[in-house]
């Protein structure tokens, strides 16, 4: 795989990252606010990825050189 | 015989074939494969093809004659049977009807489907160790079936409902028939060339066991076990257990229960990042009310060098997570918004000498300029400064405890 993780699962081991270090107490408080607007903005970011985007099924089409390419179907 | 202008109606000729044949294929013996059995749950009649290498021709057996068989009749079981040639008139249709039946021995495709789960069992093409994760979050799924089928129409179907925001790539071949495996193959092997896929969802609908026998094919479940990419299989029925199901990273029964596997819901994925949020909320709270002791001494020192100036910096800050937080909590969480709203008012009521009457010091630099926050802060035997209630004075560092 070129991208072991997905945008959402990196974003979700990301806030959980945020999340413990927060309930751990970690940092100042400039930093709590600083992970917290950052926690705020990745899941902003993927909820309106998840919801704005309704994805169209493409089909995989083999070239005569092998290379690939995408083609939308119906 | 035929008279210019005679004609038959076609129940005539219906009625008169019955007759010729009914009579002259009676209380026969035949021998047979057994294809597309279907049982009628509801009369118990049950329907089949009997074939051999070349020819086929329909059956149906009775409840009454077929209740009292030795053995569970399924497709690809050789048999020998009892009955005789009938026309079903309304469709002009030969079907033979059953009156006794026996098993001839295992058919040759279910022994060899035994012959190679066997084998690749031992080898351990089936073993848990080999099969991958299957990821939860998956940003784009693969296919591998036909999809001109209804199978792929049902995945497709139950994508698009559960997790619109899945990137869908179909590599449609023509999953059964003497190609069908080649295709597969080169299917599943394509997507792991073009390694963009995160899920391979390899499918087909229900059919024969010869419509879904390239799934019991040894190449097949090879190229199963080589790919990188997880695989789940839906293929056929629940009842359909195809090598290709125990070899494949994971089985589900149907083509939709595969999409299913593939696709985490959306709707779940947004109630844990309400989750998230929640907790994120709950830990700048906590984090702002452990912190009005420590906002409390950078006010009094703000105030004792730069009167006004820091302070209105640090209460602005306070300001906008204040806003920040009631726009995030603005309906679910209306308690929460008070409590903001108190800790916002404790600290603009501070004042700046209440925190050292409650007996706490300010420990500052020797120049009395800078808090010293930590006791690395100092160095040993260094002097600095401690401000308390009732006026200041000088130490000096003896040590760390």
């Amino acid at each position: 795989m070129k991208n072991k993780n997905s945008s959402i699962e990196e974003t979700i081991l990301n806030l959980e990252k945020i999340v413990s270090k927060m309930e751990n107490g970690e940092g100042s408080l400039e930093d709590n606010i600083k992970w917290f607007d950052e926690g705020i903005k990745m899941i902003n970011d993927c909820r309106h990825e998840l919801e704005s985007s309704e994805k169209r099924v493409k089909e995989l089409i083999k070239n005569n050189e092998g290379s690939f390419e995408l083609k939308n179907i119906k | 015989m035929r008279e210019k202008n005679s004609y038959l109606t076609v129940s005539k000729l219906n009625s008169s074939i019955k007759n010729v044949l009914e009579g002259d294929f009676s209380n026969l013996m035949v021998k047979g494969e057994i294809s597309n059995y279907h049982l009628h749950t509801s009369s118990g009649h049950m329907y089949f093809t009997l074939k051999d290498f070349s020819s086929e021709i329909r059956c149906v057996m009775f409840r009454g004659n077929s209740s009292n068989l030795k053995f569970k009749p399924g497709d690809g079981i050789k048999v020998l049977l009892n009955g005789s040639v009938s026309i079903f008139e309304q469709r002009g249709q030969i079907q033979l009807k059953i009156l006794k039946m026996s098993p001839e021995g295992d058919g040759d495709l279910f022994l060899a489907y035994e012959l190679l789960k066997k084998n690749l069992h031992k080898e351990g093409l089936f073993d848990d160790i080999y099969k991958s994760k299957i990821p939860k979050y998956p940003k784009t799924v693969g296919i591998v079936t036909s999809s001109a089928s209804a199978a792929f129409q049902d995945i497709i179907n139950v994508i698009k409902r559960r997790a619109p925001h899945l990137k869908v790539i179909v590599r449609s071949v023509t999953v059964q028939g003497d190609t069908g495996s080649k295709n597969i193959i080169s299917g599943i092997k394509d997507f792991n060339v073009y390694d963009n896929v995160d899920i391979i969802i390899l499918a087909r609908g229900g059919g024969s066991i010869e419509d879904l026998w390239c799934f019991n094919e040894e190449s097949v479940a090879r190229a199963i076990y080589k790919s990188k990419i997880p695989i789940i299989t839906g293929i056929g029925h629940e009842t359909d257990f195809t090598i290709a199901d125990l070899v494949s990273d994971l089985r589900a029964p149907t083509p939709s229960a595969a999409a299913e596997l593939a696709s985490i819901d959306r709707d779940s994925i947004i109630s844990l990042f309400q989750r998230i949020k929640h907790q994120l909320q709950s830990s700048v709270l906590k984090k702002i009310e452990g912190n009005l002791i420590r906002l409390d001494y950078l006010e009094n020192r703000a105030n004792y060098q730069q009167p006004g100036k820091k302070i209105q910096i640090q209460l602005d800050k306070i300001l906008e997570i204040k806003k920040k937080l009631i726009i995030f909590t603005k309906n679910s969480m209306s308690d929460k918004k008070q409590e903001i709203a108190s800790i916002y008012k404790q600290l603009i009521n501070l004042n700046p000498e209440n925190v050292l009457e409650r007996g706490y010091s300010i420990v500052l630099k020797k120049d009395g300029k800078t808090v010293l926050r930590k006791p690395k802060d100092v160095a040993l035997d260094e002097i600095f400064k401690v401000k308390m209630s009732n006026g200041s004075m000088i130490a000096k560092k003896a040590g760390e405890l």
